[in-house]
């Protein structure tokens, strides 16, 4: 009968740690922005994942702060500050790795500093230099209506441009070539995959702060590459660990006091390390299992 | 489908320029339908471009003539083979271009693309992962994309290159299947002795046409001189290639 009191007592327990953030406006509006937040950017990391193009994701997410913070300056919408930056910076990178003596990596390396000082700069120099720990680590639990509503602009955009053109985009990010020889307007395919990641990681700047922010696009990507064999299921399973990381990280702000953009990075992490267990040697296994099919064939 | 006279493949005095280099200049040939042919020629001899020429994907002067769909297979090594997908993915991405915009491959997609897997002799092989496959494998799998956009022109850049032996046979089947039900088909190669054996079309490339026609003809020691340069060596009379090949197509 103790033992069984001793159950009753730990499940209300759980669901207390469970049910008591939700009891609180600003928690209510913080998990919903960090669940649209991370299946946005856990969807669109996994193309900049097999794009490879992580560090120019890195870069954007920290370039974004001078878009930001000209958008501030000029009273112009956050998000069209933060695409022109992206686009920037994807461009600048480009023209700079034209250069047969630099590589894409030296590019982003020395445009990344570079744009994110000039984003501080800015700020400094006019009266936004309170918002710049905002803009760095995020301010999830001071959500708005406002940013809710751009979060689910940005979510609502990805699905129907994944719905659109999701295979178109998946061809080009396999074969570059035969997409273009097949006909499909590989330059206009690119710029929309930027312009959406260049969103969304500026609606996920409120989330989780610039420097955060690559955790957030690539940690559930690479998580569900780990565990995935196919892209439509790794698209699916990145969506859904973004938004499973956002809401764990923030039951860790809330019950640990851990500030919310650290403590949903540190979920991601933890996610990418049980990815890296569960799918380890994915594809040597695949190919002994072949092997030993093969043997049993013959 | 049937044979036709006309040429379905043609360029006239065809120049193309990368970088501010001419790549290739003035190429004019014709290729008629249900021909095999075979383009030759050392590294940076313009093999590529002239295919992508032919594509419409790079700009060029002169005219490109290329009657009905083309299907393209581009270098095995232009693709990232880290990318998740299986073979049978591989093969279903040939259908997109006719299911156009937001529509997904169905039931009839998925069984033709099983149709074509057993073509390219990878049926046991559909939800391999196509970094898992081997070279010979990932070459039939793209082949078989090929297949599956059902196109009039089938240009394959390099499609023997680092293959094992039984995909090779596999491929020159389908190859010649191709061609006999009336396509063209355009394969770039290095290998010299084996296009003269399975081509029955020869245009050695040199950034400009040097020869055009049956083995016999082309295979001539003034002839390839004239293409490789001092990269062709003559032995007791007969000719034998240094395959530019071994320079550059290790870790393939």
């Amino acid at each position: 009968m103790v033992a069984a009191e001793a159950h009753v007592v730990l499940a209300i327990a759980v669901l207390d740690w469970i049910a008591e953030p939700w009891g609180a406006g600003f928690m209510r509006r913080a998990f919903v922005e960090a669940v649209l937040c991370g299946a946005t950017l856990g969807a669109l990391g996994c193309f900049v994942l097999v794009r490879r193009l992580s560090f120019l994701g890195e870069s954007i997410s920290h370039t974004i702060v001078l878009g930001a913070a000209l958008a501030l300056v000029l009273g112009l919408p956050l998000g069209l500050g933060g695409v022109l930056v992206a686009v920037a910076t994807a461009g600048l990178t480009g023209v700079l790795a034209s250069d047969r003596r630099l590589s894409a990596d030296t590019a982003t390396g020395i445009l990344l500093p570079t744009l994110f000082a000039a984003g501080v700069a800015v700020l400094a120099l006019t009266d936004g230099s309170r918002r710049l720990d905002d803009l760095l680590f995020g301010s999830i639990l001071g959500v708005g209506t406002g940013d809710l509503v751009l979060a689910g602009i940005v979510a609502l955009a990805v699905l129907i441009v994944l719905w659109g053109a999701g295979k178109e985009l998946a061809f080009v990010a396999f074969d570059r070539a035969s997409a273009r020889a097949l006909g499909y307007r590989v330059a206009l395919l690119d710029a929309v995959l930027l312009t959406l990641v260049a969103v969304a990681v500026t609606a996920g700047l409120r989330a989780v702060g610039s420097i955060l922010l690559a955790g957030l696009l690539l940690g559930p990507p690479l998580a569900a590459r780990l565990v995935c064999r196919t892209f439509w299921p790794m698209v699916a399973v990145a969506a859904g660990l973004g938004a499973a990381c956002g809401l764990g990280g923030l039951y860790l702000t809330w019950h640990l006091a851990i500030g919310a953009g650290p403590a949903i990075v540190l979920v991601v992490a933890l996610v990418v390390g049980l990815a890296a267990l569960a799918g380890a040697g994915g594809p040597k296994r695949e190919a002994r299992g072949r092997a030993v099919r093969g043997a049993l064939v013959r | 489908m049937s044979i036709r006279a006309s040429p379905t493949v043609a360029a006239g005095g065809l120049s193309v320029s990368l970088g501010g280099r001419e790549v290739l200049s003035d190429v004019s040939f014709e290729l008629s339908a249900g021909v095999f042919a075979g383009v030759l020629g050392p590294n940076g001899a313009g093999k590529t471009t002239l295919l992508r020429a032919l594509l419409g994907t790079v700009a060029h002067r002169g005219s490109v003539r290329l009657e009905g769909r083309p299907a393209y297979v581009p270098q095995a090594g232009a693709i990232d083979a880290g990318f998740p997908i299986d073979a049978l993915g591989v093969v279903l991405m040939g259908r997109y271009p006719r299911l156009g915009w937001r529509r997904r491959p169905g039931a009839e997609d998925r069984r033709r693309s099983l149709e074509i897997l057993e073509q390219v002799g990878l049926a046991a092989e559909a939800r391999v992962s196509f970094g898992v496959l081997s070279g010979g494998q990932r070459q039939r799998a793209l082949v078989g994309r090929a297949l599956a956009q059902e196109g009039d022109v089938l240009l394959l850049d390099e499609p023997l290159t680092g293959v094992d032996a039984p995909s090779e046979a596999v491929l020159l089947d389908v190859f010649e299947a191709q061609r006999r039900s009336g396509r063209t088909v355009v394969m770039t190669t290095h290998d010299l002795a084996q296009a003269a054996r399975v081509c029955d079309r020869l245009l050695l490339l040199n950034r400009s046409l040097v020869a055009d026609g049956r083995s016999d003809e082309v295979f001539r020691p003034e002839v390839l001189q004239r293409a490789y340069g001092g990269e062709l060596l003559l032995v007791d009379g007969q000719t034998a290639l240094l395959d530019d090949a071994h320079h550059h197509h290790h870790g393939r």
